[in-house]
């Protein structure tokens, strides 16, 4: 048996099991998000060993979870007016906007961890660790959450995939949160400025905590000595195969342009008073009710199982949300109704 | 169509089980209850999403028929014999949770007819 190869990143450990390391570089929203997807066949067929892969996207995109439906989740006229494209991954969580200014890491492994929700805090750990090394101490918020204090930087999220265990993640270099906001299908405008706020409130990025950008380069190779040095494993740089990427060409490429694959239908739901559910980050969310009369919406601020904050909007388009004042009955009242809901925790 | 109608008793054991993930249950028509072990359901976490198989479709065994999602994590079951998938449960459907909290009972996923008759039976572990 080998052991690692040092490739000038990682450390030379060679009790380690070895992955190859591929850096996808600056390349397009398909790529960035769904490369891992070929290289899950052939990592799950034993081909090829586990992977650890680095990609920026060069331009910006909606990525959607797994089981969330476009028709529900994303302002169609937003998308098409600025001609984005909007990618199903087949990883769960969020709604989310992606651009040029995030780095993601991607894990392709299948016989290094069960999978599932606790393989999350595993492998994020060394993020966290690797991010400290360049000045910014990060903390793993589970289940899937990277966050400097209680303000998100970095979404996560998983999957199993053609044999293979796939886990994706980024890390927020810069946050554009209006554009994080503004994707959103939302039933009322007044909603909006509120999604900004919390948005504002509760994620951060690289450049609001440190005030500059790192190396790309040099965050990568931070990540993959950390992995080392948690002792998961060693890499070897290495390019995608042929077969993967012809793969990718013929069969990841083609489903994620079928629009069926965009637009699976919504999964049911349970009859409930909650028209919209909008996770902003971790345990903070908006829940959008509906309101004593008719047409008037309720707009709860809920951290976790708290209501913070809470607003009444009216029907007419043009209307502004109005905060319901503290140790108001009208905030009891909101308070009441969202305690027997489902919180974000 | 017979009703599948299980009481709500989540300690109750399965049947029989297919690997780690899946039990089924015979019913008198031929066909098979599936639902997901007890050990696959902690396994998972608590379960949030769940889009189950397509009713009246029939599908290969191997092939993936459902999604789950927990924690952000999305698994994929498959079908564990060729046939067609004759009911699905709408609880699970609308509350996926219900798996979490009685996998053997309420959280049953789907109903299946085997192709072959008697094909399920081949290969798995009888605990019941």
């Amino acid at each position: 048996m080998s052991g690692p190869v040092p490739d000038g990143s990682s450390p030379f450990r060679p009790e380690l099991p070895v992955w190859r390391r591929i850096d996808l570089g600056r390349c397009s929203p398909l790529r960035a998000q769904t490369f891992v997807e070929s290289v899950a066949q052939f990592v799950g067929a034993g081909e090829v060993p586990n992977t650890l892969l680095f990609a920026r996207p060069d331009s910006p995109y909606v990525s959607l979870g797994f089981h969330q439906s476009f028709a529900e989740e994303v302002d169609p006229q937003f998308v098409a007016r600025r001609r984005i494209p909007v990618i199903r991954r087949v990883e769960g969580g969020g709604t989310t906007w992606l651009d040029s200014d995030q780095w993601f890491y991607q894990l392709v492994y299948r016989d290094e961890g069960a999978g599932g929700p606790g393989d999350l805090a595993r492998f994020l750990r060394p993020v966290a660790e690797a991010a400290r090394g360049l000045g910014l101490t990060l903390t793993v918020r589970p289940p899937s959450d990277l966050v400097v204090g209680e303000r998100k930087i970095s979404g996560n999220a998983g999957g199993d995939w053609d044999g293979a265990h796939i886990l994706v993640g980024g890390i927020l270099g810069r946050a554009d949160r209006q554009n994080m906001a503004d994707l959103l299908r939302l039933p009322h405008p007044g909603i909006r400025p509120i999604v900004r706020a919390e948005l504002a409130r509760w994620v951060t990025s690289w450049v609001d905590e440190t005030g500059h950008l790192p190396e790309w380069t040099a965050f990568a190779d931070a990540v993959t000595t950390a992995f080392g040095a948690a002792g998961l494993f060693g890499t070897r740089s290495a390019d995608p195969s042929e077969a993967e990427e012809a793969h990718f060409r013929r069969e990841t490429v083609a489903r994620h342009q079928a629009t069926t694959w965009r637009e699976l239908p919504p999964l049911p739901r349970t009859a409930s008073s909650v028209e919209r559910r909008l996770r902003v980050a971790g345990p903070h969310g908006i829940l959008v009710l509906a309101g004593p009369g008719s047409e008037e919406r309720r707009i709860a601020i809920v951290d976790g199982a708290v209501v913070r904050a809470g607003y009444a909007l009216g029907p007419s388009l043009e209307a502004v949300a109005r905060p319901l004042p503290r140790e108001s009955s009208e905030l009891a009242e909101l308070a009441t109704a969202v305690r027997s809901i489902t919180g974000f925790d | 169509m017979a009703p599948v109608s299980f009481p709500p008793s989540g300690d109750r054991p399965p049947a029989c089980r297919i690997g780690p993930d899946l039990w089924y249950r015979r019913e008198p028509d031929g066909t098979y209850v599936i639902g997901l072990t007890e050990e696959a359901q902690r396994r998972a976490g608590r379960l949030a999403q769940y889009r189950g198989p397509e009713p009246g479709r029939t599908y290969l065994r191997d092939e993936t028929v459902a999604s789950m999602e927990s924690e952000k994590w999305v698994g994929h079951l498959a079908l564990p014999v060729d046939g067609t998938v004759v009911e699905t449960n709408p609880v699970v459907e609308t509350d996926p949770g219900t798996i979490n909290r009685d996998p053997y009972g309420t959280g049953w996923l789907y109903r299946v007819r085997p192709r072959t008759p008697g094909l399920l039976e081949a290969g798995t572990e009888g605990t019941g």
